[in-house]
């Protein structure tokens, strides 16, 4: 079969670029044809992130539109205005997560819910959004396809490993998205930090340059590692600490299960996939976030509890399906449905006029919010001379150029010089 | 959420007025429970029907309620939950006298929202917990075919705008002191809640969480409190005024509009305010950390907020 799956950012790190690779290398495996299609050109470092990213075949909007494909599926809720320029027997949408909920604007959250609006082919990986999706879109079908644990990054150990000295606690997440909460994971550790001794890493993605100090200490940070590198750092941790407020299926307190460690979260979407509050991991809600404390409290004073929960933790990892358990499964219903002729292209037409109605409709929202900025003509113009300067091809090439990290550092240095 | 029991199949009595009953597990897969009215009475009959029950836990929903004798004769572990909260002076005082050590008393409290109040700061918190909500009552997806609107007598928006409303679509009004199972019923018919109120949304009044968790399109002029989470425009709708009136007329030309609100409601509800969840882990983490307490002075200790 011939597949398409039209992707955002996946040259950077991120959950969900995982998902999407793990679904194209996989399927590619299998033996389809399977193309990655981005706006921009995937740049890939000598060392990428995912080490099966350099094998993927990645194509332009004006090259994939010249192909016909059986399969073509939108992922981040962006990418579903553009379904409509590939030419496709069956438009699908690999839906990780209710996206709408990743904005505060109003206007975004109503034109994420266009992308249910049709009855298009849906995979999904959290029994919550597969739910949601069977709701309010009841024509679609909907495939729930749990996201594997990766054996290959994450081949579970023999036993957790034994432990000596303070607790040793890793938050993850990137910093400055607001709903992953990794600035307010810091805030609650300092509170903590007065009652209970425990040591501090930060797995991130992204730490914009920061370095958070609990307990007068800066924590230990590891950012942009490689996928095939994060397995030691959990080894080096007890328990993982991920307080964000959205999430679709998440895999890093799986992942640190697969090396021994238990997790901490919020009772956020997608937890009841595999945690288990005193089985495997402990869970809270937002609004009892204080209680924080007293589970760190827990864990340091008392070793068999925490044993107790790295176990349960193994054993959860253990059980979990792996990725070529969870593409197989996939596989093997896209198999079905082509046999059986599943077609959905005719809602190529209605696909393209939700498409441009977007386009002229943000137009008109991108011009209601410049005139309604606070500013007079001559801000407006500097405002709109800056934005030029950003976008025109002698910067875009300087920042190329620039590895990431400096230019994180550099985006903090005057982000904190300007506050 | 799923929670490991604190020990599988244990006997938990829930005491509390009847209005709490939509707020209490009737069944649970982890424990067996049984919910015992208070009434008028001072508690003592409940009390001996929940020690010759059996019962290994008793979770008492404003225990303040109680006299201390009562208190002394509940069997097994005792948590008193707050559901709403308290002023000062008195019933502090009398919440106080309800924390004793050694049994005869309250083990543990729980507040509806943090911090609590510096004057009860020295009592054994267990955990912030608002009122949660019984979802297993009604296991059904919403009824997003139901559009009736439903108005609280006690919290509607100004009589400008429901008349403006009023023109656009019929409105039923929702008297006060229904009983639960008739407000329940009337819930159960409805589509959409219009609610007008000054105060955080919830604090003082389970009406909003229950209309969510039935999967209502909730409309109202105040947020929940930041910390619960609930998300505006994704799981209910901020919008007050003409802004309401215009959310309705958007409603009634397209019924569909806000399905998507609707339903995230009711996961929203399942996710963070189930109460067989809630209790399952209260109980788990009462029975922790009154475990660890009992292991020495470095080990864990109740929060105060």
């Amino acid at each position: 079969m011939k597949i398409a799956f039209l992707a955002g950012d996946i040259g950077n790190i991120s959950g969900g670029a995982n998902v999407i690779i793990e679904y194209a290398w996989r399927l590619q495996a299998l033996g389809h044809e399977v193309v990655l299609v981005t706006h921009q050109p995937v740049r890939l470092s000598p060392t990428p992130w995912h080490p099966r990213l350099p094998e993927l075949r990645f194509q332009s909007f004006t090259e994939a539109a010249r192909e016909r494909f059986d399969f073509a599926f939108a992922t981040w809720w962006l990418t579903w205005f553009d379904l409509w320029r590939l030419d496709s027997a069956v438009y699908g949408y690999l839906n990780q997560s209710l996206e709408s909920r990743f904005h505060a604007e109003a206007h975004l959250k109503h034109l994420n819910r266009i992308t249910y609006s049709l009855p298009l082919l849906f995979v999904t990986e959290a029994r919550w959004l597969a739910d949601f999706i069977r709701t309010v879109q009841p024509g679609g079908q909907v495939l729930y396809v749990r996201n594997g644990l990766s054996r290959e990054h994450f081949p579970c150990v023999e036993a957790p490993a034994p432990r000596t000295g303070p607790l040793r606690v890793l938050v993850e997440g990137p910093w400055g998205i607001e709903f992953k909460g990794v600035a307010e994971t810091f805030a609650l550790l300092e509170e903590a930090r007065g009652r209970v001794d425990f040591e501090v890493g930060w797995l991130t993605s992204s730490g914009g340059g920061q370095t958070p100090v609990v307990g007068g200490r800066p924590v230990q940070v590891y950012e942009r590692l490689p996928i095939d590198r994060v397995r030691h750092v959990y080894q080096r941790h007890d328990v993982i600490l991920k307080l964000s407020r959205v999430e679709g299926m998440f895999g890093p307190p799986l992942e640190m299960f697969s090396q021994g460690g238990t997790a901490i979260t919020y009772t956020v979407t997608g937890s009841d996939e595999y945690m288990v509050h005193g089985e495997n991991s402990l869970l809270f809600p937002p609004h009892d976030r204080r209680r924080l404390t007293n589970y760190l409290r827990v864990l340091s004073a008392s070793p068999a509890y925490l044993e107790r929960l790295r176990a349960g933790a193994l054993r959860t990892a253990r059980a979990f399906p792996d990725w070529e358990a969870s593409i197989g499964l996939l596989e093997g219903e896209l198999r079905r449905l082509h046999h059986e002729g599943l077609r959905n292209d005719h809602l190529r037409p209605a696909l393209e006029a939700v498409a441009t109605l977007k386009e002229h409709w943000l137009d008109e929202v991108r011009h209601v919010t410049e005139v309604a900025l606070d500013a007079g003509p001559g801000e407006r113009l500097l405002l709109d001379r800056y934005r030029r300067l950003k976008r025109s091809t002698g910067l875009q090439g300087l920042k190329r150029l620039v590895p990431d990290g400096v230019k994180q550092s550099v985006r903090a240095f005057f982000t904190r010089r300007l506050e | 959420m799923k929670v490991l029991p604190p020990s599988a199949g244990m006997r938990v009595a829930i005491l509390g007025r009847p209005m709490f009953e939509p707020h209490v597990p009737r069944t649970a897969d982890w424990a067996e429970l049984r919910f015992l009215a208070l009434g008028e009475e001072d508690g003592a009959s409940a009390a001996d029907e929940a020690r010759t029950w059996g019962a290994e836990a008793c979770l008492v929903l404003e225990p303040q309620r109680l006299a201390q004798g009562v208190v002394a004769r509940l069997p097994g572990m005792k948590i008193g939950i707050i559901p709403v909260p308290l002023d000062g002076g008195e019933t502090f005082e009398k919440l106080s006298a309800l924390v004793r050590p050694g049994g005869s008393g309250f083990r543990w409290l729980t507040w509806p929202e943090s911090p609590v109040p510096s004057g009860l700061a020295a009592l054994p918190w267990l955990q912030t917990l608002p009122l949660p909500v019984d979802t297993h009552r009604f296991t059904e997806g919403p009824r997003l075919h139901r559009t009736r609107i439903l108005v609280p007598e006690w919290a509607s928006p100004a009589t400008s705008v429901l008349d403006r409303i009023r023109e656009r679509a019929d409105i039923e009004p929702l008297p006060r002191g229904l009983e639960s199972s008739a407000l329940l019923e009337r819930l159960e018919g409805a589509g959409v809640l219009l609610y007008s109120t000054h105060e955080p949304l919830g604090r003082n009044d389970p009406l909003p969480m229950l209309a969510l968790s039935r999967g209502l399109l909730l409309i109202t002029d105040t947020p929940f409190p930041s910390d619960w989470c609930v998300e505006p425009e994704d799981e209910f709708l901020v919008r007050g005024g003409e802004a309401m009136v215009r959310a309705m007329d958007e409603l009634v030309r397209r019924p569909g509009s806000f399905h998507a609100v609707r339903v995230r409601a009711w996961q929203k509800v399942r996710e963070s305010f189930e109460a067989s969840a809630l209790f399952q882990r209260l109980l788990h983490d009462a029975s922790l950390l009154s475990g660890a307490e009992e292991r020495g002075p470095a080990s864990a200790g109740p929060s105060t907020g």
